[in-house]
Protein backbone atom coordinates (compact mmCIF):
# COMPACT_ATOMS: atom_id res chain seq x y z
CA UNK A 1 0.00 0.00 0.00
CA UNK A 2 1.49 3.38 -1.54
CA UNK A 3 1.83 6.21 1.05
CA UNK A 4 0.01 8.71 -0.83
CA UNK A 5 -3.61 6.51 0.09
CA UNK A 6 -3.31 6.73 3.85
CA UNK A 7 -5.39 9.31 4.48
CA UNK A 8 -8.07 8.63 1.63
CA UNK A 9 -8.37 4.82 3.52
CA UNK A 10 -8.41 6.78 6.82
CA UNK A 11 -11.28 9.14 5.37
CA UNK A 12 -12.83 6.18 3.99
CA UNK A 13 -13.43 4.52 7.20
CA UNK A 14 -14.27 7.37 9.50
CA UNK A 15 -16.85 7.58 6.68
CA UNK A 16 -17.73 4.14 6.79
CA UNK A 17 -17.98 4.37 10.81
CA UNK A 18 -20.22 7.36 9.97
CA UNK A 19 -22.26 5.59 7.48
CA UNK A 20 -22.94 1.98 9.89
CA UNK A 21 -23.17 3.92 13.26
CA UNK A 22 -27.17 4.36 14.69
CA UNK A 23 -29.69 4.71 13.42
CA UNK A 24 -28.70 2.76 10.29
CA UNK A 25 -27.11 -0.24 12.06
CA UNK A 26 -29.36 -3.41 12.28
CA UNK A 27 -28.86 -5.56 9.12
CA UNK A 28 -30.72 -8.08 10.28
CA UNK A 29 -32.55 -7.65 13.30
CA UNK A 30 -35.85 -5.43 12.63
CA UNK A 31 -35.20 -2.75 15.31
CA UNK A 32 -38.86 -1.56 14.90
CA UNK A 33 -40.44 -5.36 15.74
CA UNK A 34 -43.25 -4.17 17.73
CA UNK A 35 -43.26 -5.43 21.22
CA UNK A 36 -45.90 -7.52 21.16
CA UNK A 37 -44.05 -9.88 18.07
CA UNK A 38 -41.54 -12.78 18.88
CA UNK A 39 -37.92 -11.37 18.09
CA UNK A 40 -37.65 -11.23 14.58
CA UNK A 41 -34.33 -12.60 14.41
CA UNK A 42 -34.17 -15.10 11.04
CA UNK A 43 -34.36 -18.47 12.10
CA UNK A 44 -34.12 -21.40 10.07
CA UNK A 45 -37.94 -21.98 9.06
CA UNK A 46 -37.52 -25.90 8.64
CA UNK A 47 -35.21 -28.51 9.48
CA UNK A 48 -33.03 -29.85 7.27
CA UNK A 49 -33.40 -26.64 5.00
CA UNK A 50 -30.29 -25.36 2.73
CA UNK A 51 -27.76 -23.55 5.40
CA UNK A 52 -28.44 -19.82 5.04
CA UNK A 53 -26.54 -17.27 2.91
CA UNK A 54 -24.02 -15.99 4.65
CA UNK A 55 -24.52 -12.59 5.66
CA UNK A 56 -22.30 -9.89 4.10
CA UNK A 57 -22.71 -6.21 5.87
CA UNK A 58 -25.07 -4.14 3.34
CA UNK A 59 -25.65 -0.82 3.36
CA UNK A 60 -28.84 -0.12 0.99
CA UNK A 61 -28.85 3.50 -1.34
CA UNK A 62 -31.09 6.29 0.35
CA UNK A 63 -33.57 8.38 -1.44
CA UNK A 64 -32.97 12.27 -1.61
CA UNK A 65 -35.34 12.30 1.68
CA UNK A 66 -32.45 9.75 3.37
CA UNK A 67 -34.83 6.98 3.36
CA UNK A 68 -33.14 3.82 2.81
CA UNK A 69 -34.16 3.19 -0.92
CA UNK A 70 -36.56 0.04 -1.19
CA UNK A 71 -38.35 1.28 -4.78
CA UNK A 72 -38.59 -1.16 -7.67
CA UNK A 73 -40.50 -3.78 -8.62
CA UNK A 74 -41.36 -6.93 -5.84
CA UNK A 75 -42.75 -10.09 -5.66
CA UNK A 76 -43.73 -12.07 -2.65
CA UNK A 77 -43.04 -15.41 -1.14
CA UNK A 78 -43.67 -17.12 1.88
CA UNK A 79 -46.36 -14.83 3.38
CA UNK A 80 -49.04 -17.46 4.82
CA UNK A 81 -51.78 -17.45 7.33
CA UNK A 82 -50.23 -20.53 8.25
CA UNK A 83 -51.01 -24.32 8.51
CA UNK A 84 -54.41 -24.85 7.83
CA UNK A 85 -56.37 -28.31 8.90
CA UNK A 86 -58.55 -28.24 5.44
CA UNK A 87 -58.00 -26.32 2.58
CA UNK A 88 -60.59 -25.52 -0.11
CA UNK A 89 -59.02 -27.25 -3.46
CA UNK A 90 -59.39 -24.50 -6.12
CA UNK A 91 -57.54 -26.71 -8.72
CA UNK A 92 -54.60 -25.39 -8.62
CA UNK A 93 -53.56 -25.84 -5.46
CA UNK A 94 -51.48 -28.40 -3.00
CA UNK A 95 -54.03 -29.74 -0.57
CA UNK A 96 -52.31 -30.17 3.00
CA UNK A 97 -48.58 -28.30 4.22
CA UNK A 98 -48.45 -24.15 4.56
CA UNK A 99 -52.20 -22.41 4.44
CA UNK A 100 -50.80 -20.32 1.17
CA UNK A 101 -50.91 -22.99 -0.90
CA UNK A 102 -52.51 -21.85 -4.06
CA UNK A 103 -51.02 -18.91 -4.85
CA UNK A 104 -47.33 -17.59 -3.85
CA UNK A 105 -45.49 -20.34 -4.14
CA UNK A 106 -43.53 -18.65 -7.23
CA UNK A 107 -43.54 -17.70 -10.50
CA UNK A 108 -42.25 -19.31 -13.52
CA UNK A 109 -38.91 -20.45 -13.57
CA UNK A 110 -37.07 -18.61 -15.28
CA UNK A 111 -38.29 -15.22 -13.50
CA UNK A 112 -37.33 -16.65 -10.21
CA UNK A 113 -34.28 -15.68 -7.94
CA UNK A 114 -32.67 -18.07 -5.53
CA UNK A 115 -34.24 -17.50 -2.67
CA UNK A 116 -33.14 -16.37 1.26
CA UNK A 117 -33.53 -19.97 3.25
CA UNK A 118 -33.08 -17.59 6.69
CA UNK A 119 -36.12 -16.04 6.70
CA UNK A 120 -39.24 -16.91 8.38
CA UNK A 121 -42.06 -17.91 6.60
CA UNK A 122 -45.79 -18.89 7.50
CA UNK A 123 -46.94 -18.30 10.80
CA UNK A 124 -44.58 -17.73 13.23
CA UNK A 125 -45.96 -17.20 16.68
CA UNK A 126 -47.87 -18.79 18.04
CA UNK A 127 -45.27 -21.75 17.23
CA UNK A 128 -47.87 -24.43 16.84
CA UNK A 129 -48.37 -22.14 13.01
CA UNK A 130 -51.96 -21.18 13.51
CA UNK A 131 -54.04 -18.89 13.93
CA UNK A 132 -55.61 -19.09 17.26
CA UNK A 133 -58.86 -18.85 16.15
CA UNK A 134 -61.61 -17.94 18.67
CA UNK A 135 -64.44 -21.06 18.59
CA UNK A 136 -67.13 -18.91 16.61
CA UNK A 137 -64.53 -18.02 13.73
CA UNK A 138 -63.23 -21.60 13.48
CA UNK A 139 -66.64 -22.81 13.48
CA UNK A 140 -67.30 -19.96 10.51
CA UNK A 141 -64.53 -20.75 8.85
CA UNK A 142 -65.34 -24.53 8.58
CA UNK A 143 -68.41 -23.97 7.62
CA UNK A 144 -67.30 -21.48 4.53
CA UNK A 145 -64.89 -24.53 3.40
CA UNK A 146 -68.00 -27.17 3.36
CA UNK A 147 -70.01 -24.67 1.42
CA UNK A 148 -66.92 -23.48 -1.02
CA UNK A 149 -68.28 -25.33 -3.82
CA UNK A 150 -71.80 -24.37 -3.71
CA UNK A 151 -71.96 -20.74 -1.52
CA UNK A 152 -74.72 -20.38 0.73
CA UNK A 153 -74.38 -16.27 -0.06
CA UNK A 154 -72.07 -13.97 -0.96
CA UNK A 155 -70.96 -14.65 2.91
CA UNK A 156 -69.03 -17.63 1.43
CA UNK A 157 -66.93 -15.98 -1.77
CA UNK A 158 -64.03 -14.79 -0.89
CA UNK A 159 -63.68 -10.97 -1.35
CA UNK A 160 -60.65 -11.49 -4.15
CA UNK A 161 -63.59 -12.72 -6.30
CA UNK A 162 -66.03 -10.78 -5.52
CA UNK A 163 -63.34 -7.78 -6.74
CA UNK A 164 -63.55 -6.12 -3.29
CA UNK A 165 -59.80 -4.90 -1.53
CA UNK A 166 -57.73 -7.42 -0.18
CA UNK A 167 -57.37 -5.50 2.81
CA UNK A 168 -54.39 -5.31 5.09
CA UNK A 169 -52.66 -7.71 5.11
CA UNK A 170 -53.89 -9.62 2.77
CA UNK A 171 -52.48 -7.18 0.13
CA UNK A 172 -48.48 -8.62 0.58
CA UNK A 173 -50.05 -12.19 -0.01
CA UNK A 174 -52.18 -11.76 -2.12
CA UNK A 175 -51.17 -13.75 -5.51
CA UNK A 176 -47.77 -15.02 -6.63
CA UNK A 177 -47.66 -13.87 -9.69
CA UNK A 178 -48.70 -10.30 -9.26
CA UNK A 179 -46.07 -7.54 -8.39
CA UNK A 180 -45.34 -4.87 -6.40
CA UNK A 181 -44.18 -1.76 -6.80
CA UNK A 182 -42.39 0.42 -3.87
CA UNK A 183 -42.01 3.98 -4.47
CA UNK A 184 -40.51 6.75 -2.09
CA UNK A 185 -41.77 10.27 -2.76
CA UNK A 186 -40.56 12.72 0.21
CA UNK A 187 -41.92 11.84 3.74
CA UNK A 188 -43.85 8.75 2.07
CA UNK A 189 -43.56 4.87 1.20
CA UNK A 190 -45.78 4.05 -1.26
CA UNK A 191 -46.59 0.33 -1.84
CA UNK A 192 -48.59 -0.65 -5.41
CA UNK A 193 -50.03 -3.74 -5.62
CA UNK A 194 -50.84 -5.05 -9.23
CA UNK A 195 -53.94 -6.89 -8.24
CA UNK A 196 -56.73 -4.55 -8.22
CA UNK A 197 -54.19 -1.67 -8.28
CA UNK A 198 -54.34 -1.01 -5.20
CA UNK A 199 -52.30 1.97 -3.68
CA UNK A 200 -50.96 1.82 -0.17
CA UNK A 201 -49.64 5.79 0.72
CA UNK A 202 -47.95 5.39 4.08
CA UNK A 203 -47.20 8.67 5.45
CA UNK A 204 -43.49 9.16 7.81
CA UNK A 205 -44.72 12.02 10.11
CA UNK A 206 -46.23 12.36 13.00
CA UNK A 207 -49.39 13.31 12.46
CA UNK A 208 -52.49 11.59 14.33
CA UNK A 209 -54.21 8.59 13.27
CA UNK A 210 -57.89 9.23 11.50
CA UNK A 211 -60.74 9.06 13.94
CA UNK A 212 -62.55 5.72 15.03
CA UNK A 213 -65.41 6.94 12.49
CA UNK A 214 -63.65 6.52 9.39
CA UNK A 215 -63.00 3.32 7.64
CA UNK A 216 -61.14 2.38 4.72
CA UNK A 217 -60.35 -0.86 3.30
CA UNK A 218 -56.44 -0.43 3.08
CA UNK A 219 -56.72 1.09 6.59
CA UNK A 220 -54.63 4.27 7.61
CA UNK A 221 -51.28 3.24 7.84
CA UNK A 222 -48.49 4.91 9.48
CA UNK A 223 -44.72 4.44 8.99
CA UNK A 224 -41.50 4.67 10.32
CA UNK A 225 -37.71 3.96 9.92
CA UNK A 226 -35.63 2.88 12.20
CA UNK A 227 -32.61 1.57 10.50
CA UNK A 228 -32.99 -0.13 7.79
CA UNK A 229 -36.81 -1.30 8.95
CA UNK A 230 -40.17 0.45 8.27
CA UNK A 231 -42.66 -0.19 10.48
CA UNK A 232 -45.92 0.44 9.40
CA UNK A 233 -49.06 0.45 11.88
CA UNK A 234 -52.33 0.27 10.49
CA UNK A 235 -56.09 0.87 11.78
CA UNK A 236 -59.23 2.10 10.50
CA UNK A 237 -59.63 -0.90 8.50
CA UNK A 238 -63.35 -1.32 6.55
CA UNK A 239 -65.30 -4.63 6.13
CA UNK A 240 -67.89 -5.55 3.62
CA UNK A 241 -71.22 -4.05 5.03
CA UNK A 242 -72.72 -7.11 2.52
CA UNK A 243 -71.10 -9.48 5.26
CA UNK A 244 -69.57 -8.19 7.62
CA UNK A 245 -66.06 -9.53 7.54
CA UNK A 246 -63.39 -9.58 5.44
CA UNK A 247 -60.99 -12.63 4.65
CA UNK A 248 -57.55 -13.12 5.47
CA UNK A 249 -57.12 -15.38 2.81
CA UNK A 250 -58.61 -17.70 0.63
CA UNK A 251 -59.60 -20.38 3.58
CA UNK A 252 -62.27 -17.80 5.09
CA UNK A 253 -59.80 -16.65 7.70
CA UNK A 254 -62.10 -13.70 8.62
CA UNK A 255 -61.46 -10.62 10.01
CA UNK A 256 -63.48 -7.41 11.84
CA UNK A 257 -63.57 -3.89 11.82
CA UNK A 258 -61.23 -3.98 14.78
CA UNK A 259 -58.21 -5.64 13.24
CA UNK A 260 -55.43 -3.78 13.65
CA UNK A 261 -51.55 -4.93 11.90
CA UNK A 262 -48.11 -3.58 12.68
CA UNK A 263 -46.26 -4.82 9.79
CA UNK A 264 -42.17 -4.90 9.65
CA UNK A 265 -40.12 -3.92 6.32
CA UNK A 266 -36.62 -5.09 6.46
CA UNK A 267 -34.19 -4.54 3.67
CA UNK A 268 -32.12 -7.55 3.86
CA UNK A 269 -30.15 -6.96 0.82
CA UNK A 270 -30.49 -5.45 -2.65
CA UNK A 271 -32.99 -8.33 -3.51
CA UNK A 272 -34.58 -9.20 -0.27
CA UNK A 273 -37.60 -7.50 2.15
CA UNK A 274 -37.90 -9.66 4.93
CA UNK A 275 -41.66 -9.04 6.33
CA UNK A 276 -43.71 -9.77 9.04
CA UNK A 277 -46.97 -8.41 10.00
CA UNK A 278 -48.34 -8.89 13.51
CA UNK A 279 -52.26 -9.23 13.56
CA UNK A 280 -54.87 -8.27 16.46
CA UNK A 281 -58.62 -9.13 16.14
CA UNK A 282 -60.27 -9.31 19.61
CA UNK A 283 -63.02 -10.17 17.74
CA UNK A 284 -61.77 -13.08 16.04
CA UNK A 285 -58.47 -14.21 17.52
CA UNK A 286 -57.64 -15.22 21.33
CA UNK A 287 -54.64 -13.50 21.13
CA UNK A 288 -52.48 -11.56 18.75
CA UNK A 289 -50.54 -13.25 16.21
CA UNK A 290 -47.16 -13.13 13.57
CA UNK A 291 -47.23 -13.77 9.82
CA UNK A 292 -43.67 -13.72 8.01
CA UNK A 293 -42.74 -13.88 4.34
CA UNK A 294 -40.25 -11.75 2.03
CA UNK A 295 -40.42 -9.91 -0.43
CA UNK A 296 -37.88 -10.77 -3.60
CA UNK A 297 -36.60 -8.08 -6.15
CA UNK A 298 -38.03 -8.90 -9.41
CA UNK A 299 -35.94 -9.42 -12.63
CA UNK A 300 -34.67 -6.32 -13.82
CA UNK A 301 -36.90 -5.64 -17.26
CA UNK A 302 -40.11 -6.67 -15.17
CA UNK A 303 -42.76 -4.33 -15.40
CA UNK A 304 -46.70 -4.14 -13.52
CA UNK A 305 -49.26 -3.83 -15.54
CA UNK A 306 -52.87 -2.71 -15.34
CA UNK A 307 -54.78 -5.43 -12.85
CA UNK A 308 -58.36 -3.99 -12.84
CA UNK A 309 -60.54 -6.47 -11.97
CA UNK A 310 -63.39 -4.96 -13.53
CA UNK A 311 -64.43 -8.02 -15.17
CA UNK A 312 -65.77 -9.37 -11.56
CA UNK A 313 -67.77 -6.02 -11.07
CA UNK A 314 -70.65 -8.02 -13.10
CA UNK A 315 -68.88 -11.13 -11.19
CA UNK A 316 -71.58 -10.32 -7.96
CA UNK A 317 -74.48 -10.72 -10.33
CA UNK A 318 -73.41 -13.92 -11.68
CA UNK A 319 -72.26 -15.48 -8.28
CA UNK A 320 -75.64 -14.30 -7.23
CA UNK A 321 -77.37 -15.63 -9.85
CA UNK A 322 -75.93 -18.95 -9.88
CA UNK A 323 -76.41 -19.17 -6.22
CA UNK A 324 -80.51 -18.68 -6.69
CA UNK A 325 -80.53 -20.67 -9.49
CA UNK A 326 -78.58 -23.41 -7.78
CA UNK A 327 -81.30 -22.66 -4.30
CA UNK A 328 -84.35 -22.55 -6.15
CA UNK A 329 -83.61 -26.06 -8.34
CA UNK A 330 -83.14 -27.85 -4.35
CA UNK A 331 -86.75 -27.13 -4.23
CA UNK B 1 1.53 13.42 -6.28
CA UNK B 2 0.12 15.89 -3.89
CA UNK B 3 -2.96 17.27 -6.01
CA UNK B 4 -4.15 13.72 -6.38
CA UNK B 5 -3.64 13.09 -2.72
CA UNK B 6 -5.96 16.64 -2.09
CA UNK B 7 -8.29 14.80 -4.33
CA UNK B 8 -8.60 11.78 -2.52
CA UNK B 9 -8.92 14.21 0.69
CA UNK B 10 -11.58 16.08 -0.62
CA UNK B 11 -13.51 13.12 -2.22
CA UNK B 12 -13.65 11.11 0.93
CA UNK B 13 -14.26 14.23 2.68
CA UNK B 14 -17.28 14.95 0.48
CA UNK B 15 -18.60 11.23 1.03
CA UNK B 16 -18.60 11.77 4.76
CA UNK B 17 -20.33 15.06 4.73
CA UNK B 18 -23.00 13.31 2.27
CA UNK B 19 -23.45 9.69 4.13
CA UNK B 20 -23.37 12.01 7.54
CA UNK B 21 -26.38 14.30 6.16
CA UNK B 22 -28.22 11.39 4.95
CA UNK B 23 -28.04 9.81 8.76
CA UNK B 24 -28.86 13.72 10.64
CA UNK B 25 -31.87 13.34 8.16
CA UNK B 26 -33.01 10.01 8.25
CA UNK B 27 -33.13 10.23 12.13
CA UNK B 28 -35.05 13.21 11.86
CA UNK B 29 -38.26 10.19 10.40
CA UNK B 30 -37.88 12.43 6.46
CA UNK B 31 -40.04 15.57 8.06
CA UNK B 32 -42.48 16.32 4.95
CA UNK B 33 -41.26 19.21 2.72
CA UNK B 34 -41.50 22.56 4.59
CA UNK B 35 -44.83 24.58 2.90
CA UNK B 36 -43.56 26.78 0.69
CA UNK B 37 -40.85 24.08 -0.64
CA UNK B 38 -41.61 23.73 -4.78
CA UNK B 39 -38.50 22.10 -5.95
CA UNK B 40 -37.87 18.40 -5.05
CA UNK B 41 -34.32 17.24 -4.77
CA UNK B 42 -33.54 16.80 -8.34
CA UNK B 43 -34.63 20.54 -9.10
CA UNK B 44 -38.06 19.81 -10.27
CA UNK B 45 -41.23 21.48 -9.41
CA UNK B 46 -42.56 19.72 -6.91
CA UNK B 47 -46.08 18.41 -7.34
CA UNK B 48 -46.66 16.36 -4.65
CA UNK B 49 -49.51 16.76 -2.33
CA UNK B 50 -53.14 16.45 -2.22
CA UNK B 51 -55.50 18.27 -5.37
CA UNK B 52 -58.62 18.61 -6.86
CA UNK B 53 -60.40 20.07 -9.93
CA UNK B 54 -63.57 22.40 -8.91
CA UNK B 55 -65.10 22.34 -12.20
CA UNK B 56 -68.33 20.56 -13.14
CA UNK B 57 -66.72 18.55 -16.11
CA UNK B 58 -67.47 15.30 -14.68
CA UNK B 59 -71.03 16.11 -15.35
CA UNK B 60 -70.71 17.78 -18.48
CA UNK B 61 -67.09 19.13 -20.56
CA UNK B 62 -69.22 21.40 -22.08
CA UNK B 63 -71.33 24.67 -21.33
CA UNK B 64 -73.85 23.20 -19.67
CA UNK B 65 -77.44 24.41 -17.71
CA UNK B 66 -78.50 23.24 -14.45
CA UNK B 67 -80.31 19.95 -13.97
CA UNK B 68 -82.01 18.41 -11.04
CA UNK B 69 -78.50 16.63 -9.54
CA UNK B 70 -76.10 18.53 -11.79
CA UNK B 71 -74.63 21.94 -11.57
CA UNK B 72 -74.64 24.63 -14.20
CA UNK B 73 -70.87 25.18 -15.76
CA UNK B 74 -68.80 26.91 -17.76
CA UNK B 75 -66.91 24.22 -20.22
CA UNK B 76 -63.16 23.84 -20.43
CA UNK B 77 -63.11 22.38 -23.66
CA UNK B 78 -61.37 25.08 -25.48
CA UNK B 79 -63.82 27.19 -28.05
CA UNK B 80 -66.71 24.95 -26.50
CA UNK B 81 -67.20 22.54 -29.58
CA UNK B 82 -65.82 19.11 -29.38
CA UNK B 83 -64.57 18.06 -33.47
CA UNK B 84 -67.00 14.64 -33.53
CA UNK B 85 -66.53 12.86 -36.78
CA UNK B 86 -70.96 13.01 -37.93
CA UNK B 87 -71.21 9.27 -37.27
CA UNK B 88 -69.07 10.18 -33.65
CA UNK B 89 -71.75 13.01 -33.27
CA UNK B 90 -74.87 10.55 -33.72
CA UNK B 91 -73.37 8.19 -30.93
CA UNK B 92 -72.54 11.15 -28.89
CA UNK B 93 -76.43 12.31 -28.74
CA UNK B 94 -77.31 8.56 -28.19
CA UNK B 95 -74.93 8.20 -25.42
CA UNK B 96 -76.80 11.92 -23.79
CA UNK B 97 -79.79 10.43 -23.76
CA UNK B 98 -79.05 7.02 -21.82
CA UNK B 99 -76.22 8.34 -19.49
CA UNK B 100 -78.39 7.22 -16.82
CA UNK B 101 -77.81 3.87 -17.44
CA UNK B 102 -74.68 4.05 -19.76
CA UNK B 103 -72.19 6.19 -17.87
CA UNK B 104 -69.56 3.76 -16.93
CA UNK B 105 -69.45 5.57 -13.81
CA UNK B 106 -72.15 3.47 -12.63
CA UNK B 107 -70.30 0.36 -13.30
CA UNK B 108 -67.92 1.22 -10.86
CA UNK B 109 -65.12 0.86 -13.68
CA UNK B 110 -61.68 3.47 -13.10
CA UNK B 111 -62.65 6.48 -15.20
CA UNK B 112 -59.85 6.62 -17.76
CA UNK B 113 -58.50 9.78 -18.50
CA UNK B 114 -59.03 12.99 -18.24
CA UNK B 115 -61.99 12.30 -16.29
CA UNK B 116 -60.05 10.87 -13.30
CA UNK B 117 -58.76 14.41 -13.05
CA UNK B 118 -62.00 16.29 -12.67
CA UNK B 119 -64.34 14.18 -10.95
CA UNK B 120 -65.63 15.67 -7.55
CA UNK B 121 -62.70 13.45 -5.35
CA UNK B 122 -59.17 14.03 -4.29
CA UNK B 123 -56.15 12.77 -5.58
CA UNK B 124 -52.63 12.57 -4.37
CA UNK B 125 -49.35 13.22 -6.34
CA UNK B 126 -46.16 11.20 -5.31
CA UNK B 127 -43.19 11.85 -7.10
CA UNK B 128 -39.62 10.53 -7.35
CA UNK B 129 -37.22 11.96 -9.54
CA UNK B 130 -38.30 8.92 -12.18
CA UNK B 131 -41.79 8.01 -11.08
CA UNK B 132 -44.52 10.13 -10.68
CA UNK B 133 -47.61 8.14 -8.99
CA UNK B 134 -51.21 10.07 -8.95
CA UNK B 135 -53.80 7.60 -6.44
CA UNK B 136 -57.25 8.78 -6.63
CA UNK B 137 -59.92 8.36 -3.79
CA UNK B 138 -62.29 6.95 -6.67
CA UNK B 139 -62.46 3.60 -6.48
CA UNK B 140 -58.92 3.08 -5.76
CA UNK B 141 -58.20 4.27 -9.38
CA UNK B 142 -54.19 4.81 -10.08
CA UNK B 143 -51.93 6.03 -12.23
CA UNK B 144 -48.23 5.46 -12.54
CA UNK B 145 -46.97 7.46 -14.84
CA UNK B 146 -42.62 6.81 -15.92
CA UNK B 147 -40.61 9.93 -16.02
CA UNK B 148 -37.59 8.32 -17.28
CA UNK B 149 -37.18 8.65 -20.44
CA UNK B 150 -38.56 5.36 -21.57
CA UNK B 151 -41.32 4.90 -24.59
CA UNK B 152 -44.77 3.48 -24.38
CA UNK B 153 -43.94 -0.36 -24.88
CA UNK B 154 -45.25 -2.24 -27.96
CA UNK B 155 -47.91 -4.96 -27.93
CA UNK B 156 -49.42 -4.59 -24.53
CA UNK B 157 -52.91 -5.44 -23.63
CA UNK B 158 -54.99 -2.10 -23.35
CA UNK B 159 -56.50 -0.75 -20.16
CA UNK B 160 -58.67 1.51 -18.52
CA UNK B 161 -56.09 4.34 -17.47
CA UNK B 162 -53.49 3.47 -20.27
CA UNK B 163 -49.96 3.48 -20.15
CA UNK B 164 -48.64 6.74 -19.42
CA UNK B 165 -44.89 8.62 -20.28
CA UNK B 166 -44.12 11.88 -18.75
CA UNK B 167 -40.76 14.36 -19.62
CA UNK B 168 -40.23 17.61 -18.42
CA UNK B 169 -40.41 20.65 -20.23
CA UNK B 170 -38.90 23.26 -18.10
CA UNK B 171 -41.19 23.54 -15.69
CA UNK B 172 -44.11 21.47 -16.92
CA UNK B 173 -44.38 17.90 -16.77
CA UNK B 174 -45.88 16.84 -19.88
CA UNK B 175 -47.27 13.33 -19.82
CA UNK B 176 -48.17 11.44 -23.01
CA UNK B 177 -51.04 8.64 -22.63
CA UNK B 178 -52.07 5.53 -24.81
CA UNK B 179 -53.77 1.99 -24.50
CA UNK B 180 -56.55 2.99 -23.68
CA UNK B 181 -59.54 0.56 -23.97
CA UNK B 182 -62.89 2.32 -25.62
CA UNK B 183 -64.67 1.34 -22.36
CA UNK B 184 -65.03 5.31 -20.75
CA UNK B 185 -66.21 8.41 -21.20
CA UNK B 186 -64.94 11.96 -21.01
CA UNK B 187 -68.24 12.86 -18.54
CA UNK B 188 -71.90 12.10 -17.75
CA UNK B 189 -73.12 14.03 -20.58
CA UNK B 190 -71.71 11.01 -23.10
CA UNK B 191 -68.65 12.51 -24.57
CA UNK B 192 -66.74 9.47 -25.54
CA UNK B 193 -63.63 7.95 -27.48
CA UNK B 194 -61.87 5.03 -29.15
CA UNK B 195 -58.92 2.83 -28.22
CA UNK B 196 -56.99 4.96 -30.49
CA UNK B 197 -57.16 7.65 -28.04
CA UNK B 198 -54.11 9.74 -26.91
CA UNK B 199 -53.63 12.16 -24.49
CA UNK B 200 -50.83 14.64 -23.55
CA UNK B 201 -51.51 16.79 -20.59
CA UNK B 202 -49.32 19.66 -19.50
CA UNK B 203 -49.23 19.93 -15.53
CA UNK B 204 -47.66 23.48 -14.41
CA UNK B 205 -47.57 24.88 -11.08
CA UNK B 206 -48.77 28.45 -10.70
CA UNK B 207 -48.37 28.71 -7.04
CA UNK B 208 -47.67 26.70 -4.08
CA UNK B 209 -51.60 25.92 -4.13
CA UNK B 210 -52.72 25.73 -7.81
CA UNK B 211 -51.64 24.42 -10.84
CA UNK B 212 -52.37 24.66 -14.44
CA UNK B 213 -53.90 21.60 -15.81
CA UNK B 214 -54.07 21.64 -19.82
CA UNK B 215 -55.32 18.15 -21.64
CA UNK B 216 -55.29 17.47 -25.81
CA UNK B 217 -57.56 15.04 -26.82
CA UNK B 218 -56.42 13.20 -30.01
CA UNK B 219 -58.67 10.32 -31.97
CA UNK B 220 -58.67 9.79 -35.30
CA UNK B 221 -61.73 7.60 -35.05
CA UNK B 222 -63.66 9.79 -33.50
CA UNK B 223 -62.87 13.64 -33.62
CA UNK B 224 -61.87 14.90 -37.22
CA UNK B 225 -58.96 17.13 -34.92
CA UNK B 226 -57.25 17.62 -31.84
CA UNK B 227 -59.09 19.25 -29.21
CA UNK B 228 -57.80 20.51 -25.80
CA UNK B 229 -59.25 20.88 -22.13
CA UNK B 230 -57.99 23.64 -19.64
CA UNK B 231 -58.73 23.81 -16.06
CA UNK B 232 -57.41 24.68 -12.37
CA UNK B 233 -56.08 21.79 -10.44
CA UNK B 234 -56.61 23.24 -6.29
CA UNK B 235 -54.12 22.07 -3.70
CA UNK B 236 -56.52 20.34 -0.38
CA UNK B 237 -55.25 23.01 2.54
CA UNK B 238 -57.13 21.55 5.42
CA UNK B 239 -55.17 20.78 8.13
CA UNK B 240 -55.79 16.87 8.41
CA UNK B 241 -56.49 16.52 4.64
CA UNK B 242 -55.75 13.00 4.08
CA UNK B 243 -56.43 10.65 0.90
CA UNK B 244 -59.67 8.78 1.94
CA UNK B 245 -61.51 5.86 -0.31
CA UNK B 246 -64.34 5.91 -2.23
CA UNK B 247 -64.79 1.84 -2.59
CA UNK B 248 -67.07 2.08 -5.46
CA UNK B 249 -67.38 -1.50 -5.81
CA UNK B 250 -68.44 -2.56 -2.56
CA UNK B 251 -70.85 -0.07 -2.61
CA UNK B 252 -72.16 -1.62 -5.99
CA UNK B 253 -72.13 -5.06 -3.95
CA UNK B 254 -74.14 -3.36 -1.56
CA UNK B 255 -77.07 -2.10 -3.69
CA UNK B 256 -77.42 -5.54 -4.99
CA UNK B 257 -77.70 -7.21 -2.35
CA UNK B 258 -80.38 -4.70 -1.35
CA UNK B 259 -82.27 -4.83 -4.60
CA UNK B 260 -82.97 -8.92 -4.11
CA UNK B 261 -84.16 -8.35 -0.74
CA UNK B 262 -87.15 -6.23 -1.55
Amino acid sequence: MSRTSRPFITLLIVGGVLATSAPITGQQAPAGAPAVSKPAAPAVSKPGAPAARPSKPWTPKRTPDGQPDLQGYWQTQGTSTGRQDRNIDLGNGKPGGDGFWAYGTGWSSDQQRQLPNNLPRGVIDPPDGRVPLLPWAAAAKSEIIDNAENPRSLADVDPHARCLSSGVPRTNYALGYVGYQFMQSPGYVVLYTELSHQTRIIPLDDRPHLGKDIKLFLGDSHGKWEGNTLTVRTKNLRVPASTGFGWLDMQATLYSDQLEVVETYTLVDRDTIAYQAVVTDPKVASRPWTMAGMFIRAVDDYEVYEYACHEGNKAITNIRESIELRNSSKK
Amino acid sequence: MNRRILKAVASAAALVLVVHAGTARLSGQAAPPARGAQRTASARPDLSGIWQALTTANWNVQDHSAEPGVPAGTGVVEGNEIPYQPWALAKRAENFKGRGTLDPENSCYMPGVPRAMYMPFPFQILQSPTFVMIAFEYAQTVRRIHVDRTAHPEGIPTSWMGDSRGRWEGKTLVVDTVNFNDQTWFDKAGNFHSDALHVVERFTLRGHDHMDYEVTIEDPKVFTRPWTMKMPLYRRLESHVQLLEYPCVSFLEDEYVKSRQK
